[in-house]
């Protein structure tokens, strides 16, 4: 009988490890990685994000002027002039300068208000996810308030409340960003919640906290995350809607939004100059987008 | 041999000096329905309803019924999944929950294995380490967690090597049922509860997953409580059977005592309604008609009287107790007023005289 | 004439294109079917019992998929029929019931709305007409107080009550051939059975062909005249029903048959078929249950036996049969 039974076991394993190995010889995160590697439309959005974070950082070594020293002579000039390689604003200052130093405030902007709520939300949603009932129907009600308002609606609201400033425009667009996180959290929390593993490891004696955090973080890391990136665009957009209005960033502090506001009406002037701003809003805000849904694919369990 | 410790604990003789590993005393669970505007009661699914039993060491026990028969509800109240509404879970001798046992300490002791076995693994984790998880919850250091999961992973016919590091949508359906047993198994517990485990299996899958719990029964000295809706299942694995009727235990008893003799009319239904197996003697007859009733305001009295063609007024007025009679073996009872001489069912006195 | 077949399969092979590899779903299946015979198809998860019977009705994504060989219907070659052809036979000829009846009805329209639609779409009757055939088909099915639950929702029908309405569905165009993808696999017991009833009593009534695809033994002996059961995609073997639950000879049927729980002792290990089936985007180029087979030999591994008849219109895709080295009444013998 023990023979076998260890027979049986040889030839079970023997014969799952031929099907399988074959195919699957990686990890998750491997082969999430292959994923990636091989999808150039995503590989291209984050390089260029890259390109643009490195183009931030080292702004004070690319640039070649100052970007607050204007000049009333040289003003909506074109390309190359007097070495300006993009040419000049309405003020006179390097375009090429201000873009460099601008993209350092749209990051900040466009991405902290989304950290910022991911971590608020994300925190809220699985509390109302996971234990449910009054807690759920509290959180929960407050953040259908929170949405009755369009987003665009509630942060001019908050940042006309605060007044502008950076600081103000991240606070106002981390409270924007809340609701829709905590709702995304909530929901596949609930639907973790109602797999039989939590069951499993309730019934192994866990509590809830390391329930939480070893099973249902896990499972909603990707879509949560994958949702927060895809809201970095609306971020970068709507910061510079709130420039642009003169709620956000103030003057003389480049950033995009407000640069295209101030160009705007240059546009008769140079339109190639005030187009500029608009031109990396769009690429910015379009490289997160096919970023994230580059990562919807890879991270996919089932393929 | 493996074998001999379940034939050990199925001699009456042995088991009956023995105190219950586990018994269940008139568990309730009802679940309120809520609508309408302001959440109130709309309905109540009566799942479980006064039920009490014994499971015996060393013994496997099954439960059989069809859906709405409160059969998984029970083995998760049982495991603190759900709080019971009333009634009581005694595991050796101490009562769990206040004054007895802490639950935490329950946990170590029973352990549960899940129907679907995708569900009850993480799809996020290795294998490994949702075997190893339970341990590490009890305190035991992540090495060594890991170390003990391997172990468990060969005990159930797994390469460890090949194995601990997978994801489970990697496995197939039978490699992930070995898991979760490994799984259940890494807490050392002394009984299983089995909730259709080996249901979603295809049947040459299911046959080894059979083989290698009653394996591990003989070498881990396990109970297990058997929870099936496959009567051939449950005749081939359990020791004694337990027949729930919409919430209700209606007969238990040795196994082949049920299946060979059966007393209640939902028991003798439920079995003849099994294929015959035999294209050349095939049933004519469905011996029920209808679908089971819904559990939401079961029928009063005897729950089963809507689909009995012995109905008669005495079943409707009150609920019979599951009782053993003089006529039949000792540990086998049922919960039918034509089986109690004193109930005033006209077909009562007559069971009762022969033999 | 009157022994014409009502379908003929033949050498029919069926590939979808997959991420990882072409999956070898069906290959090499060939049988055939008379008026008003039952037969059941037998075989686990991916043997490909499913797929051969959405090959006949044509409910495969004919982008994705690669058929070969021939599917003949009541003198019609299906494989060259148009998709409008296709679409009048299919629901009125040919008729399928699927296994889970919840999902298989529109949730937003009453079960009679669903019946009377497809009577208008196929015969072009009137809806009073069609209205009045949906009731009597639920009278058919024995659905009690018939009348009330034609304007029931799905969601507000039991799965037995729904399972009949799903067949009196499939029979309201009168097909000549049913198809049913294990009807009663959702049930429980007690409801099963009448199922199984209802549908051999239909059978004999309306002198209906039957295709049920199942994996439960039971089921298939309680309705079948005869089996087929399949393995990775091919038909390892065919007979009468009776004859081979009496005798089954290919070991992978012996082995559902005796090494599952129905005719186990108590408390002995059952004889278990180890191992798992093969991968169908890799099968082997040898009799594809070798790897799992107690009997096999060295000539099992030279290549992929032909389904070899014998006896009473039975044959099987097992070398010991054609050797002869099978003694045929030996297996199973507590029938």
């Amino acid at each position: 009988m023990v023979s076998d039974s260890e027979n049986y076991v040889a030839a079970n394993t023997s014969l799952t490890v031929t099907v399988t190995a074959a195919r699957r010889n990686q990890g998750y995160w491997g082969r999430v990685w292959t994923r990636l590697l091989r999808d150039w439309g995503t590989l291209a959005a984050i390089s260029i994000i890259a390109l643009i974070l490195l183009a931030a950082i080292f702004a004070p070594l690319l640039a070649t002027h100052d970007p607050t020293q204007g000049s009333v002579l040289g003003r909506l000039k074109g390309f190359g002039y007097n070495g300006h390689i993009l040419g000049t604003d309405e003020t006179g200052r390097d375009l090429y300068s201000r873009l460099l130093y601008g993209s350092r405030l749209t990051l900040i902007t466009g991405v902290l208000p989304v950290l910022l709520a991911l971590i608020i939300g994300g925190f809220l949603g699985v509390i109302a996810g996971y234990f449910g009932g009054l807690i759920n129907s509290l959180i929960m009600r407050v953040m259908d308030v929170l949405y009755a308002f369009p987003s665009v609606l509630l942060a001019i609201a908050i940042t006309g409340m605060l007044g502008s400033g950076v600081t103000n425009t991240i606070l106002a667009l981390t409270i924007t960003f809340v609701p829709p996180l905590v709702r995304i959290s909530e929901t596949v929390t609930s639907q973790t919640r109602a797999m039989d593993f939590i069951e499993v490891a309730r019934s192994s004696g866990a509590g809830s906290f390391t329930i939480i955090r070893f099973h249902v973080l896990s499972n909603i890391l990707a879509p949560v995350l994958i949702y927060a990136t895809s809201l970095i665009s609306i971020s970068i957009i709507l910061a510079a809607g709130l420039s642009f209005l003169g709620l956000g960033v103030t003057p003389p502090n480049a950033e995009w939004g407000l640069m295209l506001n101030n160009l705007r009406s240059a546009i008769w002037v140079n339109p190639a100059i005030a187009a500029f701003p608009g031109l990396m809003i769009f690429i910015t805000s379009m490289s997160f987008n096919l970023m994230s849904d580059g990562l919807r694919r890879a991270m996919d369990l089932k393929l | 041999m493996t074998g001999t410790n379940a034939n050990m604990a199925s001699d009456p003789a042995i088991v009956e000096t023995q105190r219950p590993l586990l018994s269940v005393e008139n568990l309730r669970k009802h679940f309120p329905i809520k609508g309408g505007l302001f959440g109130r009661t709309q309905a109540v699914v009566q799942a479980v309803d006064d039920v009490s039993f014994e499971i015996r060491k060393g013994e496997t026990l099954g439960i059989v019924g069809e859906s709405g028969s409160g059969k998984s509800t029970t083995a998760r109240v049982i495991m603190h999944l759900f709080e019971a509404d009333a009634g009581k879970v005694v595991f050796d001798g101490e009562t769990v929950g206040r004054g007895g046992i802490a639950y935490r300490e329950l946990c170590l002791n029973v352990q549960m294995v899940f129907q679907d076995s995708y569900s009850a693994l993480n799809p996020r984790m290795p294998i490994g380490l949702s075997i190893a998880f339970g341990s590490m919850a009890h305190g035991v250091p992540r090495k060594e967690a890991l170390d003990k999961a391997a172990i468990l992973l060969s005990k159930v016919g797994l390469d460890p090597a090949t194995f601990a590091n997978r994801y489970s949508h990697e496995l197939s359906g039978g490699q992930r049922q070995r898991v979760n047993i490994a799984r259940a198994l890494a807490l050392k517990p002394r009984l299983i509860l089995l909730d259709e485990a080996v249901s979603a299996l295809d049947k040459s899958i299911e046959a080894q997953v059979l083989d290698l719990l009653l394996d591990l029964k003989g070498e881990l000295d396990l109970t297990y409580l058997f929870i099936s809706h496959d009567l051939n299942v449950v005749r081939y694995i359990s020791d004694r059977v337990l027949v729930m009727y919409l919430g209700k235990v209606v007969e238990v008893g040795p196994v082949e005592d049920v299946y060979e003799n059966p007393r209640h009319p939902y028991t003798r239904a439920l079995l003849s309604s099994m294929p015959s197996m035999d294209p050349r003697n095939r049933t004519m007859e469905a011996p029920l008609s209808g679908d089971p009733p819904n559990p939401i305001n079961p029928p009063s009295g005897c729950r089963f009287r809507t689909r009995c063609r012995f109905a008669e007024t005495v079943c409707g007025k009150s609920s019979p107790a599951l009782t053993a009679h003089s006529d039949m073996n000792a540990r086998h009872a049922v919960a039918c007023h034509m089986h109690d001489p004193g109930s005033g069912h006209s077909l009562a006195s007559q069971t009762e005289a022969p033999e | 004439m009157n022994r014409e077949k009502i379908l003929s399969v033949e050498d029919l092979s069926v590939r979808f294109k997959s991420d990882e590899g072409i999956v070898n779903a069906v290959s090499d299946v060939s049988f055939e079917l008379a008026h008003g015979e039952a037969l059941g198809i037998l075989g686990e998860s991916g043997s490909g019992k499913s797929v051969t019977l959405r090959t006949i009705i044509g409910l495969l994504p004919r982008n994705r998929t690669d058929i070969r060989g021939r599917v003949r219907f009541d003198g019609r070659e299906i494989q060259d029929l148009s998709n409008d052809e296709m679409n009048a036979i299919r629901g009125a000829r040919i008729a399928m019931v699927f296994q889970e009846p919840m999902v298989a009805f529109d949730p937003v329209f009453t079960v009679g709305e669903q019946i009377a639609e497809t009577i208008v779409r196929h015969d072009g009757s009137s809806w009073a007409d069609a209205n009045r055939r949906a009731l009597d088909l639920l009278e058919l099915v024995q659905i009690p107080s018939a009348k009330r639950r034609l304007a029931s929702y799905p969601h507000e029908m039991s799965g037995g009550m729904l399972q009949r309405s799903m067949i009196a569905l499939a029979l309201s165009c009168g097909p000549q051939l049913l198809l049913a993808d294990e009807p009663t696999t959702a049930l429980d017991v007690s409801v099963q059975i009448q199922i199984i009833l209802l549908l051999r009593e239909l059978q004999r009534e309306l002198g209906m062909s039957v295709i049920l695809v199942t994996h439960d033994v039971g089921v298939a002996a309680e309705i079948s005249d005869r089996l087929a059961v399949m393995y990775a995609g091919r038909i390892v073997e065919t007979g009468t029903a009776a004859e081979m639950i009496e005798a089954p000879c290919h070991p992978y049927t012996d082995g559902l048959l005796s090494s599952t729980v129905l005719n186990a002792t108590k408390g002995k290990k059952l004889n278990a078929i180890p191992g798992a089936p093969p991968d169908l985007i890799a099968l082997p180029r040898e009799c594809s249950f070798a790897p799992r087979c107690r009997h096999v030999q060295q000539q099992c591994l030279s290549g992929i036996p032909r389904l070899e008849p014998f006896g009473k219109g039975r044959a099987t895709r097992c070398l010991r049969v054609s050797e002869g080295q099978l003694e045929l009444q030996s297996a199973n013998p507590a029938l």
